[in-house]
């Protein structure tokens, strides 16, 4: 009698805490999307209202060297460079590093830039490993190709490399799978332009491209994929931007200026001392490190994110990749909690203390093993008769449709201020929102445990994943 | 598990599902009106090119009668469409000039004013103040001055950027008096300046080289190195004497760009200055005015303390190696170590220079 009570109070502790968790966590993304849906509209408004031809025509206008980290990359990299080239913006160069690749990448930018060697001299004041040569395109004054002979400083030790000749005030990392839109920098600069001495750092929207039907760099047809798993990253993109990263950036709070389109400015870049080559990946340790220096320097500085669409990017097309990403970013979130875990709940580090990490540290961090315990919990409840089928049911349909209108709050926020997607394909995005918690929720959450778990098995190779061909 | 917190739940349950059903009806519903909304606007623009494009081609001067048909009811957001192109329907300047004069009617120019005043709605608030920027009505620069104080951001910057569109004299004051007030930011509204005529500037650019704080008369010259124009060079010149470093070099760049050779004397001078900013600014500013023929004058700097100086002379002597060649012999020939081994490195970077 004593022990069925105790066991009673138990699960009774369990379900409470478990509960408490997600409730919180419900909420919590319910207020960030509720702001990213008023966010997002002010900046759509913004952006309409502007005037961008004063811009391009300016001399006050920064100029921007973007800096394009390449290994491996003989599917995308032509499309990419030709989409940078076809950037609408008044001064900009480009730096392509290409990373020690063992496929045609190098041959396929020589052919298409007629690449001449040059000898030039230039400070290293970013760790980037061996250079083997400096290349001029004679086709494109503005490229240059830094060919790298050691590859292992990963992602970073390119970007290094590429920001080491890199010689405007404002450096864009971009993917070599990623196809640009071509009003993108003058969008996202334009922000910029408007306090260039607080803002430093930039990010903005960007979504899948597999699908798309892509000619010379050139979107010839929106035409996105259907494919579920893919259908469900772009629904998870718009979830994280137009959900999360707006609303976060509403409070100078954003975690994150992604690798696949993210500005800088260069000043902080040098101060920073570039990307850390120590991390699996560099994007989120780089926008850690940007706040805790900030804050050190006690600098009225901002990273912004925005909403608008700056480009496309090709995401893992099948089950196995999709582990294979999502397992390295769980890596890296953890590398970056621990690495910075003195800011959590630091006053000093003000909305991003209080309103990011602790977000980061239980969902992000902490959520798998949530997960994996109230699973656990729930089946155990079950089996033992504790826990039965009505509630059961009832938890289930709370966790399913909290995630639905979570979900869908965040596709009307992106259909409210773009409308790229067909009906049918909203319709979709809608369908898949309702069985989300059946199948891909499952596939992110075993990503999450072996990326945790590699974690402490000390892993740290980026680990690329396998990339279906595009077809143009 | 205690019935309680089933019954809560299910509660709790129904509320999410009615609360997902709706968004996903309204998310399908949203779609389909947006696309027809859309469809509608461009419809009405097409209906507006039309009928400016006959209303120019027939040379009609402008009156109620003509514009009546198309410009009855247009509303300001319609109105920016058109003057700015920023949709997908394209009007050139004609069209544009013959749309603002049929829509600038009396009544429509006294809702844009009250609206740009009074709206407790900001982005139409917004869009009457940006639509006064292209009218330029008698009351525009003065609603615009008054909402460029706005403690709203949004609202300062816009009416910002519609003073820029104006491009008077009087929009040019406003727009100085928000830089030395440290209103927003200068650069942003440096920029906006340039695209002023430089007849319109030079009777005001005097107001920010002439302040008081270090920042402004920074800004100024900015300013006036962009516009490289001969006739600021006295302007300029006066500041070479300024307290602050910062205004020192600006105003040597400033001099550099000016095209006019007789602020080289001031540059020589600078180039004894105490601060070595300052003299590397000289040597770059001499470099950009006189060319070549910079080369005598700047060399004597092969011997300074400084490495930021002697980085500026070599950099000049590797633009101009062939100009430098006699002096850099006859240094080669000398003691100084440290000039033999600028040299020796400027001949080295031109060489890299004609591989490039």
């Amino acid at each position: 009698m004593t022990s069925a009570l105790t066991n009673d109070n138990l699960n009774q502790t369990a379900f409470l805490v478990f509960f408490s968790y997600f409730v919180i966590l419900t909420l919590y993304y319910f207020i960030l999307a509720m702001i990213g849906l008023i966010e997002t509209r002010k900046r759509t408004h913004e952006s309409e209202d502007e005037k961008y031809s004063s811009l391009l025509l300016s001399s006050f206008t920064a100029s921007v060297s973007i800096i394009i980290p390449a290994h491996n990359e003989e599917g995308w990299i032509r499309d990419c460079l030709l989409s940078v080239l076809n950037l609408n913006y008044p001064k900009f160069e480009v730096i392509v590093v290409d990373d020690c690749s063992t496929d045609a990448t190098l041959k396929i930018l020589g052919d298409m830039l007629k690449l001449k060697p040059i000898n030039i001299s230039y400070p290293k004041h970013y760790k980037d490993g061996m250079v083997r040569e400096v290349l001029q395109s004679e086709n494109y004054s503005l490229v240059t190709v830094i060919s790298k002979s050691a590859a292992g400083l990963k992602k970073a030790g390119a970007v290094n490399a590429g920001l080491n000749l890199a010689k405007y005030e404002y450096i864009c990392v971009l993917d070599a799978d990623t196809i640009i839109e071509p009003d993108a920098l003058i969008k996202v600069m334009a922000h910029i332009e408007k306090d260039p001495g607080h803002i430093v750092g930039a990010g903005s929207y960007f979504g899948m491209s597999n699908g798309l039907k892509i000619k010379d760099g050139r979107i010839i047809e929106r035409s996105f994929s259907y494919k579920p798993i893919l259908a469900y990253q772009n629904l998870e993109y718009i979830r994280s931007f137009i959900g999360n990263r707006v609303a976060w950036s509403k409070f100078n709070a954003m975690p994150n200026v992604a690798g696949g389109f993210g500005i800088w400015r260069r000043d902080l870049l040098y101060d920073l001392g570039g990307y850390s080559t120590e991390f699996t990946c560099e994007d989120v340790e780089l926008t850690f490190r940007a706040h805790d220096y900030i804050v050190k320097k006690n600098e009225k500085q901002k990273i912004i994110m925005l909403p608008y669409y700056v480009g496309w990017t090709e995401g893992p097309s099948n089950i196995r990749s999709l582990i294979s990403q999502r397992e390295r970013w769980q890596r890296v979130m953890n590398e970056t909690i621990w690495r910075y875990k003195y800011m959590i709940l630091n006053p000093k580090f003000g909305p991003f203390a209080f309103l990011t990490l602790p977000y980061f540290l239980l969902y992000e961090v902490l959520g798998v093993f949530v997960e994996v315990a109230s699973i656990a919990f729930v089946v155990a409840g079950w089996l033992k008769g504790v826990l039965d089928l009505r509630a059961f049911l009832s938890i289930l349909a709370l966790m399913i449709l909290s995630q639905v209108v979570i979900s869908l709050l965040c596709v009307f926020s992106f259909l409210r201020n773009n409308l790229l997607f067909s009906l049918k394909y909203v319709a979709n995005l809608v369908a898949l929102s309702w069985v989300e918690l059946f199948w891909y929720r499952w596939i992110i959450s075993i990503s999450k445990l072996i990326g945790t778990i590699n974690y402490f098995k000390g892993r740290k190779e980026y680990g690329q994943y396998v990339r279906e061909k595009r077809t143009t | 598990m205690n019935n309680y917190f089933t019954n809560t739940i299910i509660q709790v349950d129904v509320i999410l599902l009615i609360a997902a059903l709706l968004l996903s009806v309204l998310i399908i519903f949203y779609t389909i009106l947006k696309k027809s909304f859309l469809y509608k606007r461009n419809t009405a623009l097409l209906n507006i090119k039309k009928n400016v494009y006959e209303l120019v081609m027939s040379g009609l001067k402008t009156s109620k009668a003509v514009c009546m048909p198309f410009a009855d009811g247009v509303t300001p957001k319609q109105f920016i469409d058109v003057e700015t192109n920023r949709d997908t329907v394209f009007f050139n300047k004609s069209e544009q000039e013959a749309f603002k004069a049929c829509f600038a009617t009396p009544e429509n120019l006294a809702d844009l004013e009250k609206t740009a005043r009074y709206s407790w709605n900001k982005w139409r608030r917004i869009e009457a103040i940006l639509s006064l920027g292209y009218l330029n009505t008698p009351n525009s620069v003065k609603i615009l001055k008054k909402n460029a104080l706005s403690l709203d951001n949004d609202i300062r910057y816009f009416s910002i950027l519609s003073l820029g569109q104006i491009k008077s004299g009087h929009a040019a004051s406003v727009l100085i008096d928000l830089i030395k007030n440290n209103i927003f930011s200068g650069h942003k509204l440096i920029s906006i300046l340039e695209t002023f005529p430089p007849e319109i500037l030079s009777a005001y650019i005097d107001n920010l080289l002439s302040d008081k704080k270090t920042e402004v008369r920074l800004w100024g010259l900015r300013l006036l190195s962009r516009l490289r124009d001969p006739q600021y060079t006295a302007q300029a010149s006066k500041l070479m004497k300024d307290p602050s470093n910062e205004v020192r070099v600006a105003a040597c760049e400033c001099l550099g760009f000016s095209k006019n050779k007789d602020a080289a004397d001031e540059l020589c001078s600078a180039m004894k200055n105490d601060t070595w900013s300052v003299r590397a600014s000289a040597v770059k500013a001499l470099s950009e005015l006189l060319g070549k023929d910079c080369i005598p004058k700047i060399i004597e700097l092969i011997s300074d303390s400084s490495l930021s100086v002697l980085a500026a002379v070599k950099a000049v002597m590797i633009n101009h190696i062939d100009a430098a060649e006699p002096y850099i012999e006859k240094i080669l020939a000398g003691d100084d170590e440290m000039a033999k081994r600028i040299c020796r490195e400027a001949i080295e970077g031109a060489e890299k220079g004609k591989t490039k």
